[in-house]
Formats: structure tokens, sequence, C-alpha cells
């Protein structure tokens, strides 16, 4: 077996640090918040809030195949199957107590933004039933322009400000403004590193695949603002660079470069890492990675963080999407495309068959592949399928190299 | 006075006709938009025909190389309809953001008919901050905006004045209806109610509200069956297809209470007529609710069914739930827990607009209505 790598290790402590740090805090200096994945936790790290995330927990539930187990308790209190399958298996670890991490620490209020879907909201209001607590929610008003109108960023910054109070009532505590923007600035400088991250899959070969970014990203989604977090992408970082200096490739002879638009298909990841490795293929990158580089300006915090959190990729119109689809093939000189059409994820893969018909008809057109799958409930997804799809995604794109 | 009841009925289930001729008696403009919530109002009083689109029947064909089949059953067939043609007639359509289903048409709706115009109504979600009034102000100018530029001419105040005014009598009026439906359901059918509701949805509502006023002292005294041996409310998002509702009649049971999003939840709360009109539509807008698609974190729909069925002394819910609706689908194990507790029976069938094949709907309802008629004794 190799040797765990520095960045690895200390990923596993702070991954530990994360889960058992809530259990053990003394809630009146260290209250526990349930929110929903891309919510401004600047603001709860400057109350001393541990926020703990669902979403990243399902994805692990869906990791260690406890997907159905946990999805079909919630069905049998009669949540449908056809939900977004991280809100089943939430439920179902509330019910059951079941969690490859001996489950979340209770929530002493919730915190909710709508930048990702409309279901964190209906799955928020049922937490706060469920524990009855105080939840919080953050309207990010979808963007179907070219540009954030002025008045969704007035109304966003507009519940930020009151987030402010509302969080001082429910913690009791002060909220320190000068504390809040160097917070702030820890936040900016860890999505930075981040980007830089995700930005050495450029090199060819890339030194790493998309699959490995799903598992360095869980502190940026889940400790963003914290100097663990910021030292984690730095020691990352330099162990990035360093593969890149050796040239050390993620696939051997690197043939196909690809892109990953969804959610990964949390059960699924090592033989699908398996048969591209196969074919030479390697995933470059993915759009979901990319939606936690948050990067804010100091000089104008409420405002900028009102533009950030709206502006996350599937709360914008299809057209904002293509084109940061078209730009990640530029920039990273990708072959293909492998589009998960998602069953759990409405927002992430309603649009997806005419986004296709765009990119084709568009400058970037590249062979693409859609496939039906689910990020955490297999039973909505058939390998047979994927690997077929695969494979004629794989002639055609040889094909296109011939030419 | 049937004839009056036979068109109303006619227009519902075949609407396009109505429509047209109103398109060419008045050469104005048709606004088609999607559920839940437009303010109608404004439409209105740009002198425009608003016509609500909650799709239908239709088979899906020509929608499926555009959404998935996972997609709630309304926004495939709406698709459906804008690639037959059926919406030729409408010049411009209003997307609200009800839930992820409908914001996500509106981008496919815009690369699959790129020259047509629309609107997207971006609703704030969060009714409490006190930066949402004026959101929603300025959204709702934006729409105001938008048709002035598609009919050529600007809505006064005073036209919005009295559109509310007719608006709020369509309301009332409504809500008489629905009354009578409670007090004799022997006077309709489920069916009729729910047909009179919908042709609303196509008609001028001076118009409609003239025939419903006709209507009700008639049909107050009209008796068409039996006194109900079981009495329901409905909740969910549609009573369609219809067939559910003649089922329902033929098994001897009556809705006499719902809180259908088409039907009770697009008819409440009338708009204040003291207020400057823009505000009062804001105002409205803020107070609507409970729906699913309104963010609730008290979750105020079970007691609001709690009491629907004993002001109407109702004996069950039957949760009409649209397959596919995630908010509809994250109320039911909440409700279900709260009815059960309360003792009120529920009925949970799932519905879809193209279902043709009722027969396991009708065992489901009849052993529901059995047992609810013994325990109502009547």
């Amino acid at each position: 077996m190799r040797e765990m790598s520095r960045s690895a290790n200390f990923l596993l402590g702070l991954t530990m640090l994360y889960y058992t740090a809530p259990r053990q805090a003394d809630r009146k200096k260290n209250p526990v918040a349930w929110c929903s994945s891309i919510v401004p936790v600047e603001f709860l790290r400057n109350m001393d809030v541990l926020p703990l995330f669902p979403e990243n927990h399902a994805a692990l539930i869906g990791a260690r195949k406890m997907g159905v187990e946990l999805a079909e308790a919630a069905e049998a209190i009669g949540y449908s199957n056809n939900i977004c399958s991280y809100a089943r298996a939430d439920i179902g670890h509330i019910l059951t107590g079941k969690s490859p991490v001996d489950g979340l620490a209770k929530p002493d209020f919730l915190v909710c933004c709508n930048n990702i879907c409309g279901t964190v909201i209906k799955w928020y209001e049922n937490l706060s039933r469920h524990f009855q607590v105080p939840l919080f929610l953050l309207d990010t008003p979808f963007n179907h322009e070219r540009e954030i109108p002025e008045h969704s960023l007035q109304y966003v910054e507009g519940q930020l400000r009151e987030f402010i109070p509302w969080l001082e009532g429910v913690t009791g505590k002060v909220f320190d403004y000068d504390r809040f923007q160097e917070i702030a600035i820890v936040s900016n400088e860890t999505s930075r590193l981040w980007r830089e991250v995700l930005t050495l899959a450029k090199h060819k070969p890339a030194p790493f695949s998309a699959f490995d970014t799903f598992n360095y990203m869980a502190p940026i989604v889940t400790m963003r603002g914290t100097p663990e977090a910021k030292e984690y992408y730095r020691l990352l970082l330099d162990e990035l660079l360093q593969k890149v200096k050796e040239g050390t490739a993620a696939v051997e002879s690197e043939k196909y470069r690809l892109l990953w638009n969804g959610i990964p298909v949390w059960y699924s990841m090592r033989p699908m890492l398996q048969l591209l490795a196969k074919h030479r293929a390697n995933l470059v990158c993915s759009t979901y990675t990319n939606a936690w580089v948050l990067e804010f300006d100091p000089d104008n915090l409420l405002r900028s963080m009102a533009k950030v959190y709206t502006a996350i990729m599937i709360n914008q119109s299809l057209g904002l999407k293509l084109n940061r689809m078209e730009k990640m093939l530029r920039d990273f000189d990708l072959d293909g495309v492998i589009h998960h059409s998602n069953r759990s994820c409405k927002p992430y893969c309603f649009g997806l068959y005419d986004l296709s018909r765009q990119l084709q008809a568009g400058s970037h057109a590249v062979p693409e592949m859609i496939f039906d799958g689910d990020q955490t409930d297999p039973r909505h997804f058939s390998w047979a399928q994927f690997e077929t799809r695969f494979q004629s995604f794989m002639e055609t794109l040889a094909l296109s190299r011939t030419r | 006075m049937e004839s009056v009841l036979q068109s109303l009925l006619e227009v519902a289930r075949n609407p396009a006709p109505a429509v047209t001729a109103w398109k060419q008696g008045t050469n104005g403009k048709v606004i088609g938009w999607l559920p839940i919530y437009v303010p109608e109002e404004l439409i209105h009083a740009a002198g425009a025909l608003p016509v609500s689109l909650w799709g239908g029947s239709t088979e899906i064909a020509r929608a499926d190389a555009h959404l998935q089949g996972f997609a709630c059953s309304v926004v495939r067939s709406v698709l459906e309809y804008g690639l037959k043609g059926t919406y030729n007639m409408v010049d411009g359509f209003i997307f609200p953001s009800t839930c992820d289903h409908i914001q996500n048409t509106s981008d496919i709706w815009a690369a699959v008919f790129p020259g047509r115009p629309k609107f997207d109504l971006v609703y704030p979600a969060n009714r409490q901050s006190k930066a949402s009034a004026a959101y929603l102000e300025r959204l709702f100018t934006g729409l105001q905006e938008w048709l002035a530029a598609l009919t050529g001419s600007a809505a006064s105040e005073g036209r919005l004045r009295e559109s509310i005014g007719i608006y709020n009598h369509y309301r009332a009026l409504s809500a008489e209806l629905a009354a009578l439906r409670s007090s004799r359901p022997e006077c309709m059918s489920d069916l009729e109610f729910s047909l009179i509701t919908k042709s609303a949805l196509f008609l001028e509502k001076t118009e409609y509200n003239r025939r419903l006023a006709e209507l009700l002292p008639w049909l107050a005294r009209r008796t068409v069956r039996p006194r109900p041996k079981v009495r329901l409310v409905a909740t969910g998002i549609m009573a369609e297809p219809q067939g559910i509702l003649q089922v329902i009649d033929e098994l001897g049971g009556a809705v006499v209470a719902d809180d259908l999003a088409l039907g009770a939840r697009i008819l409440r709360a009338p708009a204040d007529e003291t207020l400057p009109p823009l505000s009062a539509l804001v105002d409205r807008h803020l107070r609507l609710g409970p729906c699913s698609t309104l963010y609730d974190c008290r979750k105020e729909r079970g007691s609001h069914l709690l009491g629907l069925a004993a002001r109407h002394n109702a004996d069950g819910v039957l949760f009409l739930s649209m397959k596919f609706c995630e908010a509809e689908d994250f109320d039911y194990p909440v409700l279900k827990a709260e009815l059960e507790a309360a003792g009120l029976p529920l009925l949970l069938l799932e519905v879809e607009q193209q279902m043709s094949a009722l027969g396991q709907v009708r065992t489901r309802l009849q052993a529901f209505l059995e047992i609810l008629a013994q325990g109502a004794g009547r």
C-alpha cells in the first residue's frame, strides 16, 4: 500500500474534527447549525458556530453504499422515492441513527440557501419542524438574464443584513464586524487556493482527476473560512505542484481529457475511474467542484457576497451555463463531456438536452454522452447503460481524433 | 340557465375557441401564464387576456426531446402543447419561479422558442424579509413594463384599480360557489364544480363574473345527485385527470372543500382595495398561503386542512399527489403524521395528467370511502 501523503493525512484529521467537534461542543459557546451546501458560512464562523452539511454527509452515505437502506427508511414514513436522494438519505439517517460516521450532531438552528435548488427549502422546512429549531432562509433569486438584476442583489444584500441580528438572537452573541472581515479574507484565500488546485488540471497530462477532486473538496464545502481549511489547500497545492514538476499523470498515457457535468455518482466512483483509465481517458475537471470557488471583494463585502452566493452556476440561465462550460472546454483543452442526468438534482439536469444541442451548434462542439443516474440512490442507475453509452462515446471520440 | 352552465363546461374542456373568439373580438393580446401565482390583475389592466396554462392530458412525444421523464406532467404537457402549436394564439408567456421544474422549463422554453416574448416572475421565496416588498414591487413594475411593450399601451392606475375590483369580485363569487358545494353538494357534481372553476382560467373576468353570478341562484335550487355518503377535502396541485372526480361521484362521495392549487389556493386572499393598487398586489402576494410552493417553516398546511375538514364537516382528506412534484412530496409525510395524530383519515393518490387507466385509483378510493362511510353513518 502506498504511503499516505501529508495532505491526505491532514484531510483525515480535518474530517474527524469536522464531525466530532459538534458532538463535543459546549452549545453555548459553539452552537451547531445544519446548512445547505453553499451558504455564507463566513457569518457562522464569525459567531463560532459549527456548521454541519447534510448534503456532504449524504454524499458520504452514498459513497459507503448506505444510500438505499437510508432512503428506504425515509420512504417508509411517506417520503416519495422521486425526491432528492440526499434528502432521503439525510432523513433516513435521522430516523435510524445510521451513518458511516456516527451521524451528525443535532442542530441548534438551520440555515438554508436556495442557490442550488428549491428542494432544500422544503427539506429544511421539514428539518425545522422535526428538530423544533429556528430556520433562516437566504433567498437568492434564480437569474434568467445575462447579468444578475440590481433589484435581486439589493434583496439578497438586505437579507444578509438581517442575517446578522438573527444570528445574534439565536446565539446570544454579538457580531464582530472586524473579525468578520478577517474571516472573509481567510475564506477568500481558501477559495483562491482551491481554484489554483483545480487549475492545475490544465497541465498535460493532468496530475489528478476530477474523481480525486471529489475527495479534495470536503474542506472547501464544510470548513471554508477556517485557517485549517486554508492550510489543507496550501499543502495540497504544494504536493500537486510537485507532481506536475515530476510529470506524474493521473491516468497513464492520458489520451482523452473530459469534463464531468453534474454531481458525482458517489457509489460508483471506482468502477467509473477504472473504466475511464482503461480507455486512457481522464476526467480532467467538473462543473460541480467549481461551484465552491467563491471569491469576494473585501472592500464591499455584503454586496459582493450577495452576488457571489447568487451566481452559482445552477442558479443561472442555460446561456450562462453554456458559457461557463465552453470556457472550461477551452481553458482545459478538453475532448468531450459526460453529462449526468441526475434524477435527484432537477436544476442540474432539466435543460441538459438543450444545453447539449446548443453546445453542438456552437464554436466548441465536442463529443458528449448523457447517462441516467442518481447521486446517492443506485436504484436509479444502471451500470450497463453507463458502460454501453461510454463505449460508443469512446468510439465517437476516437473518430473525432482521426479526422 | 343550463346553457350558461354548458358554455362554461365547454370552455374548460376546450378553451381554444373561447380564447380565439376573444382575440378576434377585441384585437387584444393573449398572455399565457404557468402555475401557480401570477397577478392577473396586471394583465387584465393592460387590456390583455390572461390565460392559465396547467398542462393537460395530451400524450407526450415532442417534449421528451427537451425534458426528462421525471419532470412533472404539468411542465411536460405545457411544453408538448407549445411544440404542437396549441398555444399559437398566445402572444406572451409568464413563467413564475414556482419550483425547479417550472423555473428550468422557462430556460428550455427560451431555447426552443427564442423569439417568443417571455417574462420570468422570479418571486421572493423569503417573504419575511424587510427587503421582500421592495423586490416584489420592482418585479411587478417590470411585468407592467413588459406588458406595456407587448400591448403598446401602459395601464393607468385607475385601470389597475378597476381590475383589482373585478378580481376581488371574481374571488367573492368563487367563494359563494365553493360554499354552495359544501352546503348543498347535491346541486352539482364534483366534475361540474371543477370545470366551472377551470373555465375562469380562460375567460375575461367581467364576462366570467356575469355568467357565474347568473348561475349561482339557479345552481342553489338544482339537484343532480343524492346527498353524499362521504364528504371529502381534496388537497394537492389539481384534481386531474378529471376521471378521478367522476369515480368519487359514482362511489357516493363528494369533495365539499379543497386546498388545490388549481382551486382554492389561487382564489384566496382578496387584494386590499384601500392600498395603492400596485402595493395591494404586493401585499396580497406576501399574504398568500399556506401552499407547498410558498416557504412556510411553520408548516401551516396541516392545521389549515384540519380546519377545513372541521368547518365543512368532512370525513377524510384526499391527497392528490402530482407525480414528481417535490413541493407536495415533502409536505405529505408531515401532513400524514399530523392528520393521523388528529384522527382525520387521509388517502394518498399519485396522479399524472397523462394517466388513462383509473382502475387502481377506483379500487383504492372505494376501500377508503367504504371505511369513511361506516364512520360517517350518513
